[in-house]
């Protein structure tokens, strides 16, 4: 009798052990998780930026839209709907293209309609005109904030004055040498609306359904499986999802920045969470079969 | 009073819902000389609701920064301070690039909005180690997919396999897409609805008094 009860006690004390070693990771403390994809997302800033990506067709058919522009002499619209937020994610795609476009020569007209955004946007397209020696007024434009994007849209279908007197820096539009000529959606050869927000389907149901004219949207790799069916339907010609987006396109036009620098953290980022789905879940098995043999003995 | 408050609000909304509505299927040159009046109008009231928004946050702020009581009152003085800081400075030395305003905003309020949305990443791995679990057969679906749709926005998903990439962009394009579709089409019938009911004056919750 002795004998079987110490056995039992001592199964049960290993089972105490395991039941104790499941439960102390399943019941890890949310810190040590915060920890790991914190040592995931920071440290490889320090590493070199990854360099070999292959494009999918939406980012491509963003990037031959701009080098259409160029071949056309048509300026572009780059609507920059984005706030610190999204900036992140949203930011290298607008760096990319104004490179893009001020490369090839290709005015921009830029407008706004999230207030947080304003001069984060003016600030963006200042620098990187500065980098190619483009100058304001000339070579690009930027018109600034204006509230209620759809009646703004309906006016730009039009003529753009209509909504837009002045551009930011409080200049008329009339006095802007590179929008001499230019009217309304017909006269620039792409619209890209890059946003975090719905605002990228706005566009679509003001602007592109009623004017029709090649749209691309840029917005959030969490928000990018919305616009898919605006892509079958031929209302989008292109879909900059993501910081991927933003890393494919610099990889195409040849300039590494920010979208390339931050996907090795990007990366290192989704094996951390997969690694936590997946330790998780075994976990979670292994201690279900283990509370099922308990129960069965 | 009442006639005030939900008449002539339903009226206007009756009259410029109604006009909207036929402008945007006909565009006759009569309604786009009232339109290029009546979008102006949109835009300033847009611009005037922002107005009302920060009164009536600094009125709300400014009672909770006075209730003694309430021991998060300090977080509400730093929001008043910050909004009123802000705004003068804009007024006082500009808000173009290269000024104060902008330098403050490039610096304090960029690294602090970023900071709040990355806190998302946190979150986001807390709950996959904790919650995502393959219970059954259509939780074991949406697991798949995640991993594979996580492994296709990173440049290890090609390199694992050429048909990781293919694979993420057939979810996306065919059970995505369908899935969307229905979803986008429920919410347009609904939205279309909503707006039938305010502009007919069916629903008029949405004036002022209403339940009054």
């Amino acid at each position: 009798m002795s004998i079987e009860n110490n056995n039992n006690n001592n199964n049960n004390n290993n089972n105490n052990k395991n039941k104790t070693w499941f439960q102390a990771i399943l019941n890890l403390d949310k810190r040590f998780v915060y920890i790991f994809i914190f040592l995931a997302v920071s440290l490889p800033f320090f590493l070199d930026p990854v360099v070999d990506i292959k494009s999918t067709k939406w980012v491509q058919s963003a990037y031959d839209l701009v080098d259409e522009a160029a071949q056309k002499r048509k300026p572009i619209i780059i609507g920059f709907d984005y706030d610190p937020a999204t900036l992140a994610e949203l930011q290298p795609m607008a760096v990319s293209i104004l490179r893009h476009a001020f490369s090839k020569n290709v005015k921009v007209v830029g407008i706004n309609f999230i207030l947080n955004g304003t001069s984060l946007a003016a600030t963006t397209m200042e620098n990187i005109a500065k980098e190619y020696g483009k100058k304001n007024g000339e070579d690009y434009a930027f018109f600034g904030y204006l509230p209620q994007p759809t009646v703004v849209l309906l006016n730009f279908g039009e003529n753009f004055r209509k909504s837009y007197k002045k551009d930011y820096y409080g200049k008329d539009l009339n006095e802007l040498p590179m929008l001499k000529g230019l009217q309304n959606f017909d006269d620039f050869h792409v619209v890209f609306c890059l946003s975090g927000t719905g605002l990228p389907g706005t566009y679509i149901v003001y602007g592109v359904d009623r004017f029709k004219f090649n749209y691309v949207a840029g917005v959030t790799a969490v928000s990018a499986a919305d616009y898919y069916p605006y892509l079958q339907s031929g209302q989008m010609k292109g879909l900059l999802g993501g910081m991927k987006a933003a890393a494919e396109y610099e990889f195409i036009s040849g300039k590494i920045s920010d979208g390339m620098r931050g996907m090795a953290s990007q990366s290192w980022g989704h094996i951390t969470i997969i690694f936590f789905i997946i330790v998780g879940n075994i976990l979670f098995y292994a201690k279900k079969r283990y509370e099922d043999k308990e129960k069965n003995s | 009073m009442l006639f005030l408050k939900k008449t002539v609000p339903f009226l206007i909304t009756l009259g410029m819902g109604i006009f909207t509505f036929m402008y945007y299927f006909m565009p006759h040159k009569h309604m786009k000389f009232v339109w290029e009046n009546v979008s102006d109008w949109a835009i300033i009231i847009g611009g005037g609701s922002m107005a009302v928004g920060a009164i009536s946050m600094i009125r709300t702020y400014y009672r909770k920064s006075m209730n003694k009581e309430d021991p998060n009152r300090w977080y509400a003085v730093i929001t008043l301070v910050c909004m009123i800081g802000m705004t003068l400075i804009g007024f006082i030395f500009g808000i173009g690039s290269e000024t104060l305003f902008n330098d403050l905003f490039i610096n304090v309020m960029m690294p602090l909005e970023s900071t709040m949305f990355s806190l998302l990443a946190f979150y986001i791995a807390s709950a996959a180690f904790r919650s995502f679990r393959l219970k059954s057969f259509s939780a074991g679906l949406l697991l798949v997919a995640a991993i594979i749709v996580m492994l296709a926005q990173i440049p290890l998903g090609e390199n694992i396999s050429v048909h990781i990439p293919a694979i993420s962009s057939w979810i996306m394009d065919c059970p995505n897409v369908a899935a969307r579709r229905a979803i986008l089409m429920g919410i347009s019938i609904g939205v279309v609805a909503t707006a039938l009911k305010i502009i007919l004056g069916i629903d008029k919750s949405v004036f002022s008094g209403a339940g009054k």
